[in-house]
């Protein structure tokens, strides 16, 4: 357990994350319902002889590996962030409501028949979706302004406002669609990683790598937040700026995470607590090690969910809770 | 040899959804001196603390930190000379002693913010200093209310500040801490740091404090030594009546007493 925190011990502590969440990255793309050959792919990969699975690795797993990693590790840093300066153990990427305004989004663009467009790099679900996020990031940036910055308490309590509000604008498109539609519907609120090829990655990396490296940035700050804004402003943070940066930092990657994968529950509020039992409170530590857990566990839940049911999948939503919740219950109990 | 380290001159504070506001108010806190602002609840003490801290901003007049306007020094330049207290300082994350202290040196290291050798030892000293060594290790959370309270002094110790902003630092403490509490500013300032303290026992600002600022209703009653502050007179002006004034047995200092006849005691005889 970290007391005070050395470079030293820092770069130990995040190699050993690393390790796990390499290893975890590394193994999962050439395990699923079709185990592959690590040789072939290697020999697909490196020395031009094109086979089956080499193209299975190269165009199906690794970016769907890829995404789940991105994404986990995503939720996970911003959970991390927002219950430091939401000052609420319960807070995670959600609660801001942003994820509701991208399910209204993406259940609109599923509603409207032919609605099936390609804008720019997007898909017409993901599109919607991601202005939905953006929609409720203004918003929330709106009406949270003060002239002495913005207050964290309205965030909260607009966020979860808004969250009920998408909510039952998402049952009233639901009330009024054809009911088979209801089924996408239904299978986008589960949360799913299913990509072929780069694209998706490549046009949602610009939303997620500056939200990420926004609130990255902060992390020596919010140690110095979580003993509130005027202690935190005494020595000698910019506390506005800080809470400015986490904000439309969180809000860029959970709407990058949202819009690529649906709402994906339980990694954004469990992996910064399953951190801080291992690790301490540090978030110097906390923030990079919960990308890499996070990373890793929903790499992991992307593992069994498309393995468990082979030939078809299960949303990933479902295994992260199944497989989390015990296993964060059990983190609890050993250091009760 | 006393030099005006922090001064507010006319500086007066109005919150934005509040009718109260501080009246313009001027004061400087010295080198060499500790200040104990004093007043009843409401005066505005904690107002005025916030406002020489720069937590707040003034609506009008201006707030001087060693020579240069407040508004001009960035954050981190500030905290390296002044170090502030707020009155609850708490945290629903568990840090221990030792990472809170370390917590101090934000302003002086860069990046990441690591600690080296010499950081260390500046926490460590700390650490002695507040008598809080052997808290190191536990969670700050878990600490009693004076243990904390000696925790964060330290931490803010760790900044090196010049001047010393303390809202009621022993208001959870035992008589003995508190009285090593000042004994320890008592030291700060014969090394040449500024405090200003706000607290209600007005019997440890008159054996502690240099000068007393008396406040009451959002404005500055007075201010002079403790032998000028600490009579019936002035102390009634801004407390109302109840407290008796008495010489302490064997320092040349005025002490209070409640007045029981005054106040709807026990009574006399009792």
């Amino acid at each position: 357990m970290t007391r005070i925190l050395t470079s030293r011990q820092f770069y130990g502590i995040i190699a050993i994350y690393a390790i796990g969440a390499g290893a975890v990255f590394f193994v999962s793309p050439f395990l699923g319902g079709e185990t592959l050959n690590m040789t072939q792919v290697m020999n697909g990969l490196f020395h031009n002889s094109p086979n089956v699975d080499a193209d299975i690795f190269l165009y199906h797993r690794l970016p769907r590996v890829l995404l789940a990693f991105i994404v986990g590790g995503a939720l996970g840093v911003v959970g991390a962030a927002l219950q430091v300066v939401l000052k609420n153990v319960l807070a995670e990427p959600y609660i801001l409501g942003i994820a509701g305004g991208g399910a209204v989004g993406a259940v609109a663009a599923i509603s409207i028949p032919g609605m099936f467009f390609q804008f720019g790099p997007f898909t017409s679900t993901q599109f919607l979706s991601l202005a939905g996020c953006m929609f409720c990031i203004a918003g929330l940036y709106w009406l949270a302004q003060r002239p002495t910055g913005i207050s964290m308490n309205t965030i909260l309590l607009a966020g979860v406002t808004f969250n009920i509000l998408c909510g039952a604008a998402i049952l009233l498109i639901r009330y009024l669609v054809n009911p088979h539609q209801l089924v996408a519907m239904d299978r986008w609120m589960m949360g799913g990683l299913d990509v072929v090829g780069y694209q998706d990655l490549v046009s949602l990396t610009p939303f997620l790598i500056p939200g990420l490296l926004m609130v990255f940035m902060q992390a020596n700050a919010l140690n110095q937040l979580a003993f509130g804004e005027d202690m935190a402003h005494g020595r000698g943070v910019d506390v506005q700026r800080v809470q400015r940066m986490v904000f439309l930092g969180a809000g860029l990657a959970t709407a990058a995470a949202v819009s690529l994968a649906g709402p994906i529950g339980f990694v954004g509020l469990v992996i910064p607590h399953a951190v801080r039992r291992l690790s301490g409170y540090d978030h110097r530590v906390v923030l990079p090690a919960s990308f890499l857990l996070g990373g890793g566990v929903l790499t992991l839940c992307d593992l069994v969910a498309r393995t468990a049911v082979h030939p078809t999948e299960m949303p990933v939503g479902i295994i992260t809770a199944i497989i989390g919740g015990p296993v964060f219950l059990r983190i609890l109990l050993v250091k009760k | 040899m006393t030099q005006e380290l922090l001064t507010l001159d006319n500086a007066t504070y109005q919150y934005p959804d509040n009718p109260w506001r501080l009246e313009p108010c001027s004061l400087a806190f010295k080198s060499g001196e500790v200040k104990a602002v004093i007043g009843p609840n409401g005066s505005g003490k904690s107002t005025l603390l916030k406002l020489a801290a720069h937590v707040i901003k003034p609506g009008s007049g201006k707030v001087v930190l060693d020579g240069r306007e407040m508004k001009s020094i960035s954050n981190r330049e500030r905290a390296k000379v002044l170090g502030y207290l707020p009155q609850h300082v708490q945290t629903h994350l568990d840090y221990t002693v030792g990472e809170v202290v370390s917590m101090g040196r934000f302003a002086r290291l860069r990046g990441a913010g690591f600690l080296d050798s010499n950081d260390l030892a500046i926490v460590e000293n700390c650490l002695e200093q507040t008598r809080t060594t052997h808290l190191k290790d536990r969670s700050f959370t878990n600490l009693s209310g004076g243990e904390r309270q000696r925790v964060v002094l330290a931490s803010v110790l760790a900044q090196e500040p010049r001047v010393l902003l303390l809202d009621e630092p022993t208001s959870a403490m035992d008589m003995h801490h508190e009285v090593s509490f000042f004994q320890l500013l008592d030291q700060l300032v014969k090394g040449g740091m500024a405090v200003g303290v706000v607290t209600h026992d007005l019997n440890i600002a008159s054996v502690f404090a240099h000068t007393l600022t008396l406040m009451r209703d959002g404005a500055i009653v007075q201010e002079g030594s403790p032998r000028q502050i600490i009579t019936p007179e002035v102390l009634g002006e801004a407390y109302g009546p109840g407290i008796e004034v008495m010489q302490h047995p064997t320092l040349d200092v005025p002490v209070v007493f409640p007045a029981p006849g005054l106040a709807g005691g026990k009574g006399e005889g009792a």
